[in-house]
């Protein structure tokens, strides 16, 4: 039986959030869940899944188009769900709402486990989508298995991999949770940074922001505009 | 000078029509339903259009209404202790209100302000199953107080739209919303702390 990987990004693209469900399907398959074929495309749900070889394969998927009783599908045969999901304003994109509840009495039991990344460095802005997560469980009868929360996501689109520096703290971490998922054990929250200070962060996603408006051909001073109309 | 409200809602017409004050001068109702389209994460409202999402519906019109208004009602079912769906849509799309520039404010990072001046926000939540939900909420309000620099802002729940469309009756008093007791918690460890 295999792991099911939602991404729960609105982007059909190789965003953070499904960066970081291919990382831990990477680190389900060092622990000899399956393997990932190179370059593998994630297909919107309720469509195959981006299947993976080899026995308890897990699968990752995206959410954005992704309806209730396809979830429920896709879910046929896994022994546990994994939401990869970025934060969005404090709590969870609002598509992600929509499908939770959707589920809500339709598959009691299945360990349920979740990583979250936020723009902000810090791991803990998080937390409120962290108890939002865990308030679903209770209602879903999910059993909750445990949650990664990443600070620094606006670095996993970067210029780095994510194979080393800067998220050998983020490796280490979605190595103890890949163990947890693989085993349908519970455990402590989980929290992870890059590893470098928050002012190189800082410094990073402004010159970020600079070089994105310079690619839309606006005006630095326009970025702080105010809107009367 | 009166209180320009702006109020953000989930209810059916014909609860909107019910329950919502009539319509006045320096009152903006914005229904949430039929629903919005999603945010795309792609920070086009800070670096392609400033201030505004990119998307052509109606729900790139609520961030630049957040500045031309004192106080936000947010009227939303209680959900796993955070917005309704289409709520959250809204509010997904408005970030465009800050700037997407960092600061610190005791040491930890925030959103720049785009405008001077932020709206006060109350939170009027209905629907079952307050209990543990209703404290998430009051946490996610504090939480979206800090990053968009409101000075005030309130949780209240109500049982039944009854008791919402009397709270709508009432002036709006504001307290600061205290943060609770164990916000925001510890600083996690990390590893190789």
């Amino acid at each position: 039986m295999g792991v099911l990987i939602v991404s729960g990004s609105p982007k059909k693209n190789r965003g953070a959030s499904w960066r970081l469900g291919l990382a831990l399907a990477e680190s389900l398959k060092k622990l000899k869940l399956g393997s990932l074929p190179d370059g593998g495309e994630a297909q919107s749900g309720p469509s195959p899944p981006m299947a993976l070889t080899g026995e308890g394969a897990a699968s990752l998927i995206f959410s954005n188009g992704l309806s209730a009783p396809g979830l429920i599908e896709n879910l046929k045969g896994k022994k546990a769900l994994v939401f990869v999901l970025p934060l969005y304003v404090d709590a969870l994109p609002s598509h992600l709402v929509d499908l939770m509840e959707g589920i809500l009495g339709k598959i009691e039991g299945l360990p349920f486990y979740a990583v979250i990344n936020c723009g902000f460095y810090e791991a803990d802005k998080n937390l409120v989508a962290v108890e939002i997560l865990k308030n679903f469980c209770r209602e879903a009868n999910l059993k909750w298995g445990q949650v990664l929360a990443f600070g620094g996501g606006g670095a996993i689109n970067s210029l780095f991999g994510l194979k080393g520096f800067p998220f050998r703290g983020l490796n280490l971490e979605l190595g103890k949770l890949a163990k947890n998922i693989l085993a349908g054990a519970s455990g402590p929250d989980l929290f992870a940074e890059p590893d470098f200070p928050k002012f190189v962060y800082k410094l990073g996603a402004h010159l970020q922001w600079y070089w994105m408006a310079f690619k839309n051909k606006v005006k630095f001073k326009d970025l702080y505009k105010k809107i009367d109309g | 000078m009166a209180t320009r409200e702006l109020i953000l809602h989930d209810l059916s017409d014909s609860d909107s029509l019910d329950c919502l004050p009539d319509p006045k001068i320096g009152l903006t109702i914005f229904p949430a339903l039929p629903k919005v389209n999603l945010c795309q994460g792609c920070f086009g409202c800070w670096v392609k259009t400033p201030g505004r999402c990119v998307i052509k519906d109606r729900g790139s019109d609520f961030a630049p209404l957040l500045a031309k208004h004192d106080l936000v009602t947010v009227i939303s079912r209680l959900v796993f202790g955070g917005f309704s769906g289409p709520v959250k849509a809204i509010i997904d799309r408005s970030i465009g209100f800050i700037l997407p520039f960092f600061e610190y404010r005791n040491g930890r990072m925030f959103h720049v302000r785009r405008y001077p001046e932020s709206p006060s926000f109350r939170y009027f939540f209905y629907g079952r199953n307050f209990g543990p939900n209703l404290e998430t909420a009051k946490k996610l309000a504090q939480a979206n107080k800090q990053n968009f620099m409101s000075p005030c802002c309130s949780v209240d729940c109500f049982a039944t739209l009854a008791e919402l469309k009397l709270a709508l009756t009432k002036e709006p008093k504001l307290p600061g919303l205290e943060p609770p007791a164990d916000w925001p918690g510890p600083r996690p460890s990390l590893p190789g702390a």
